[in-house]
């Protein structure tokens, strides 16, 4: 069992999937009015996909500022913009260790991808007020992943609707919506 | 940036981030309990082809 939630509340998010479908994606719960979860299933595994704003993130707007100054060379995100990560719903700890939560079947990384990527082209749609949104990926090889998702997303789904913001190979990637 | 300097960052932000989802889910236990935690709906959007893997 995790040691910072416990099962009851792990179900909670789940308690509207299916059990017979291994495939799912939850409404966003909203855990303050700046921090959502939104639960999914991949493969009967189960997942939570995380937003917050970058000042919840931080904690204080001081800690914000200094975090601003050595990981996005000093640009600081909207106020109302949201910073995502994904994690194993049953993760005791290291959660964002992706060698300690590689898929059953590796195979399958663009199927997840898609997945990911449907969860957050929904957040998109469904949340016109959030302009700007950024992720940190845990490795390299993630990183080129989540940059063709991205860019097969903007294609698609999103039509065009987001440019990059930061240095493409800094840690955090950072996209905003565009005027067009 | 330089190697070292990156993997040095990426430490950071990890740490960060597992420090970010004990808050959050610390968060969520309070509206969950307080039965304040909303759900909001996301629309739904065409399913996309798959790409297959090699």
């Amino acid at each position: 069992m995790s040691q910072i939630y416990n099962e009851e509340q792990l179900d909670s998010f789940f308690a509207s999937s299916e059990p017979a479908n291994p495939f799912w994606i939850g409404g966003a719960f909203q855990v303050t009015s700046g921090q959502e979860v939104i639960p999914f299933v991949f493969n009967g595994i189960r997942y939570l996909f995380i937003l917050g704003t970058p000042l919840s993130e931080a904690g204080d707007e001081t800690t914000l500022y200094a975090l601003c100054a050595e990981f996005t060379d000093g640009f600081v995100p909207d106020e109302n913009s949201r910073v995502i990560k994904f994690c194993r719903a049953d993760a005791i700890e290291y959660h964002f260790d992706p060698k300690k939560w590689s898929l059953d079947e590796p195979k399958q990384i663009h199927q997840f991808g898609a997945v990911v990527s449907t969860i957050v082209e929904r957040y998109v749609l469904g949340h016109p007020e959030v302009q700007q949104f950024f992720f940190s990926p845990a490795s390299d090889k993630l990183g080129t992943l989540y940059q063709r998702l991205y860019r097969r997303l903007n294609n698609e789904g999103l039509a065009g609707k987001f440019l990059p913001i930061l240095e493409p190979l800094g840690v955090f990637n950072g996209y905003q919506r565009s005027q067009a | 940036m330089d190697t070292k300097d990156r993997k040095r960052k990426e430490a950071a932000v990890m740490a960060l981030k597992q420090a970010s989802i004990i808050k959050t889910m610390a968060l969520a236990s309070v509206a969950f309990r307080n039965g304040t935690m909303k759900v909001v709906p996301l629309p739904e959007v065409a399913k996309r082809k798959l790409k297959q893997s090699a």
